[in-house]
């Protein structure tokens, strides 16, 4: 039997009391979890708001296959410790060049391109994401705020740490308007169909 | 070198008789106090190294304070723009500060021809600007005018900072038309 493959789940929720507790972000973490143990993957956690070791960070990306991440969209972005949380694990992952020999270039062979230096080769990487905006002011070139950006575009930032460590990007799940006319519950129930869709699991 | 292009920001800044408000987020800062010096300012500049792909994380925490309390108190904003009563109103337009100007001037590790290339692996033929569009949201969120950034690339490599920083006044002027 081969052996198990493995899931980290990041949940970057941040809680601002009596006002966002993270009950949403943690559902969907918890419905990406049930669908991976129930296919036999071994899952890695990580609670960002609790604290974490960046080494240890680190050594969970190394062993996992996929790792998701599962963040609310606060102020067009993830919340200030997700940031923390990437400078301080991928500081750690380019020191040990664990993630990653170098940017892709090289002084020998000039035509090596940024951004080609990873290690990671092999492992996806998903964004899981709950927004206020709503799905109509993307992808639409007559919306004011994105202009016509999807929301890969808006997770940019994120997702190009990854690529830039030579993990493959998988499109990116979306709770939209959840603060008025979204489908929650629909969102929520299409989930696991949707991860097992874009990881080709059987 | 971000000391040395805020300083030219500065000084040109002074040159042309504005006051000048200052933050340097590193040294810490007062939530309620950004949010006054917002409303006062007529432009807005940040200066930031790129440290993996976006501002360090000290940025994304003052935004995360500031916006977020002068969302309470509705001084940058009244809302995210949709109206229960007006079904043609765009999320995205409630924003208060009309007439401001945001410009974002940074520093990066990647080279330019890095960006704007189909062919390049990392960007795909996105722009500097796509790429940090995160933190101009913020601003075109609140009503502000998001103006092209201004960005020294390869900056371990680079043999242009020089040239970078001696152009930089000729830009602010041209973007806010001074």
């Amino acid at each position: 039997m081969a052996q198990s493959k493995k899931v980290l789940l990041i949940n970057t929720h941040l809680t601002y009391p009596n006002w966002t507790e993270g009950t949403l972000n943690a559902a969907f973490f918890q419905k990406a979890k049930d669908l991976f143990v129930a296919n036999n993957f071994e899952v890695l956690e990580t609670k960002v708001e609790t604290g974490y070791s960046p080494e240890e960070e680190v050594e969970k990306h190394l062993q996992a296959d996929i790792i998701i991440l599962q963040t609310p969209v606060n102020w067009f972005g993830a919340p200030w410790i997700y940031k923390k949380y990437v400078d301080e694990v991928f500081n750690s992952g380019l020191m040990s060049q664990k993630f990653l020999f170098g940017d892709g270039r090289t002084k020998e062979d000039p035509s090596k391109q940024y951004g080609t230096g990873g290690k990671m080769q092999g492992k996806k990487f998903m964004v899981c994401a709950t927004w206020n905006a709503p799905a109509a002011s993307f992808n639409d070139p007559n919306q004011v705020l994105f202009e016509g950006r999807s929301t890969a575009d808006a997770f940019i930032a994120i997702t190009s740490n990854y690529r830039f460590c030579g993990v493959e990007v998988v499109a990116d799940y979306n709770c939209f308007d959840i603060f008025k006319d979204g489908d929650i519950a629909n969102d929520l129930e299409s989930y696991p169909a949707y991860l097992t869709k874009v990881f080709g699991i059987e | 070198m971000n000391q040395a292009f805020y300083d030219k920001a500065k000084e040109f800044f002074l040159s042309q008789n504005f006051k000048i408000l200052e933050t340097k987020i590193e040294a810490g800062y007062t939530v309620d106090e950004e949010v006054e010096k917002h409303m006062q300012a007529d432009i807005i500049v940040l200066q930031t190294p790129v440290n993996w792909e976006n501002a360090p994380w000290i940025y994304k925490k003052y935004v995360d304070d500031v916006f977020t309390s002068a969302m309470k108190s509705a001084k940058f904003l009244s809302g995210d723009g949709r109206s229960a009563t007006d079904p043609t109103k765009e999320y995205g337009t409630g924003g208060k500060m009309q007439g401001k100007k945001f410009l974002l001037s940074a520093t990066w590790n990647a080279p330019e021809e890095s960006f704007n290339n189909p062919k390049q692996p990392l960007w795909k033929g996105k722009s500097a600007d796509d790429a940090l569009s995160n933190i101009g949201a913020n601003y075109s969120f609140v009503g502000y005018t998001v103006v092209p950034g201004h960005y020294c690339y390869d900056v371990f490599h680079n043999k242009h900072i020089k040239e970078d920083l001696e152009n930089y006044p000729a830009y602010l002027k041209k973007v806010f038309d001074l």
